[in-house]
């Protein structure tokens, strides 16, 4: 085997796809995607609600409201200058309950008084909404000095690992939606950009006039090199445009190292029986989706053989291993089977490859 | 037409045949073709001309029978026949979202030739201008010199040309039968394809037909007339009237004597037969 060969293809094609509207497309697609989940979903594994105040004197009840739901969400609290002003920004949803606290309110609890409380609640209240009204009674009674009349304890459990609930709750719905994304983009260059370059070469016949002078083992050397620089130039610009970082980078990288090179193997296999980009377009959507749905079922509460079947696809281990990097911890365990899991498809994409490679010669 | 002659042969064909299933593309075809000759294959569609150049380019495995190429197997020693050979597609096929330097720089570098061939080549298919520009804006004609400078990229020994002028205009087919010529000259053998009668009988020094896969006649264009074409001569009278006779008719022959004895005849005009006739003759329909 040539190296010059190689990469004066491998050159080739790298300016090639620079100059390839389709593969363009097929790069920034799960890129925007990435993005859009990125602005979607937050960070915070709890949910937020907004409370508005409106209040003539200083009072305790907002800073105790936070107090009491701090457990189950993030309180942040806005105060107004008056009613109408508080009323609009429910009704426009800018916050989820307001609260109109009369002159005196604190004092007058503590001196056994019954003073109103204004609740303003949009149409149709948010869970947090609901939540910092229903919480009212209990704070204010607090307020009053008044003993609770039972002491509850709070336990909550933690997700079962090994679950998509522990995967959002520990890493949270952000990362893991970018994680799906950055799937769904090394997919798309193993369904679409690569063998988009091989059915071309081989439709317009380019490939015949390569083989002339390089072996097909040269040709595909110089494709895979394509696609894993693809693939390795692509997700580090999907993670610094959704500012995610792995807590465990080397984890990362390698779950995605490996995923490239088995899907590449892959991408070479769908290249290799396709002749026409008719032909590719029907058959690259339909590859698709077995590669992108067993990653977003991991985790999920699905029948046992459905869990069986998506657990030997290697992007449902991509998944597993990126879940593990993204939170620092092994959530899926056994990464070694997600390891020997992807490697076997590189070793069956490869294989056929070259079984396919061997054929062809001999025709 | 090149000066071959050295009788050297540097393609050697013995009873090559490709079959598909039941269909015999090329059936127990031979020949040999000397060093610096420039040999062309005619035929009807589907007669075997591209099966026998994918054969002798090793990008077709034969069912049967051996080529070799400068005495190197193009099955077995195909990695040493690669070097030494070239060919120009029947098809346009280059890359098209590059320019026509980059074309050439890429081929240049997978057969391992000097940087300086690049614009060596361009200058010699008239392409230095365009050089820069994307392929895709290119005509036909220009795409097809491009072609056939990729294909001298490495001075192949054996220059492989299938339906080089197909589609061109004359003065774009004109160019490029002048680089094939150029390219023979200076001692390289070259072996095409075509359907055109006149630009084999133009160029070639030998000339093989093929029908329904395999070889019916070979030989030099002018053998193949003398042998197979119609010797004719049209013969116009002092009445105006004018006459088609055929030399091989005893009958035309005493006509035609007729005529010169009684001094009737103002003009005779003798026609050698084409390579066309010839090929009607022997495939028993016109290309």
């Amino acid at each position: 085997m040539s190296l010059v060969r190689v990469n004066a293809i491998y050159r080739k094609d790298l300016r090639d796809a620079l100059r390839d509207s389709r593969l363009i497309v097929a790069l920034l697609m799960p890129l925007l995607i990435g993005l859009l989940y990125s602005f979607m979903f937050k960070d915070d594994t709890k949910p937020a609600a907004r409370l508005g105040v409106v209040a003539s004197t200083s009072t305790q009840l907002p800073a105790a409201l936070q107090a009491a739901t701090k457990a189950a969400m993030q309180l942040k609290v806005q105060t107004y200058a008056d009613q109408a002003a508080l009323t609009r920004q429910v009704r426009d949803k800018k916050v989820d309950v307001g609260l109109v606290i009369p002159a005196g309110f604190d004092s007058a609890l503590k001196n056994g008084a019954s003073p109103q409380l204004m609740v303003i609640l949009p149409a149709s209240p948010s869970f947090g909404g609901d939540y910092v009204a229903a919480m009212l009674d209990k704070v204010t009674q607090s307020l009053a000095g008044q003993v609770p009349a039972a002491t509850v304890a709070r336990v909550t459990l933690p997700a079962k690992a090994g679950t998509a609930d522990s995967a959002f709750a520990e890493v949270g719905a952000r990362k893991i939606f970018v994680l799906v994304a950055v799937i769904l983009m090394l997919a798309m260059i193993a369904v679409y950009a690569l063998p988009a370059v091989l059915t071309e070469e081989t439709e317009k016949r380019t490939m015949e006039a390569l083989t002339l002078i390089a072996s097909d083992a040269e040709v595909i050397a110089a494709k895979s090199l394509f696609g894993l620089t693809y693939c390795v130039i692509s997700v580090p610009i999907m993670l610094a445009i959704t500012r995610v970082i792995p807590e465990n980078v080397a984890l990362f990288a390698v779950d995605i190292v490996l995923t490239s090179i088995t899907l590449v193997g892959l991408g070479l296999l769908l290249g290799g029986l396709m002749k026409t980009q008719t032909q590719l377009n029907t058959w690259s959507t339909v590859a698709l989706i077995p590669m992108i749905v067993p990653a977003i079922i991991v985790g999920l509460p699905v029948p046992g053989w459905v869990e069986t079947i998506a657990s030997v696809i290697p992007t449902a281990q991509t998944m597993r291993l990126g879940v593990n990097a993204l939170s620092g911890r092994p959530l899926f365990g056994a990464e070694w089977l997600s390891v020997a899991i992807i490697l076997a498809w590189a070793v069956v994409g490869y294989g056929l490859v070259w079984w396919r490679l061997t054929r062809q010669e001999a025709a | 037409m090149s000066a071959y002659g050295s009788g050297r042969a540097i393609i050697e064909v013995d009873g090559l045949s490709k079959h598909y299933g039941e269909l015999r593309a090329v059936d127990d075809i031979s020949f040999s073709v000397a060093d610096g000759e420039i040999l062309g294959l005619l035929g009807h569609n589907g007669a075997g001309k591209t099966t026998t150049i994918r054969m002798l380019t090793g990008r077709a495995r034969p069912t049967s029978g051996r080529a070799l190429i400068a005495g190197h197997d193009v099955v077995h020693e195909r990695e040493r026949v690669k070097p030494l050979i070239n060919l120009v597609f029947e098809e346009q096929n280059l890359y098209e979202r590059q320019s026509g330097r980059e074309n050439l720089e890429l081929f240049v570098k997978l057969y391992g030739a000097p940087p300086a061939r690049v614009p060596e080549l361009l200058e010699r298919v008239g392409l230095t201008d365009a050089a820069s520009r994307r392929v895709r804006t290119y005509s036909s004609g220009m795409k097809q010199r491009l072609l056939i400078a990729r294909a001298l990229v490495n001075d192949p020994r054996v220059l492989f040309l299938d339906e080089p002028t197909k589609g061109l205009d004359p003065s774009s087919a004109r160019e490029v039968r002048s680089i094939i010529r150029e390219h023979a000259s200076a001692g390289a053998t070259v072996f095409l394809t075509t359907h055109y009668m006149e630009e084999a009988d133009e160029l070639c020094d030998r000339v093989a037909f093929l029908a329904a896969g395999r070889i019916v006649a070979l030989d030099t264009p002018r053998e193949l007339k003398l042998r197979y074409g119609e010797r004719a001569a049209t013969v116009l009278l002092r009445d105006r009237s004018e006459h088609r006779l055929r030399l091989d008719d005893c009958g035309d022959a005493a006509r035609l004597e007729s005529w010169m004895t009684a001094g009737d005849v103002l003009t005779v005009h003798s026609h050698e037969g084409t390579l066309e006739d010839v090929f009607v003759n022997l495939a028993g329909r016109p290309l």
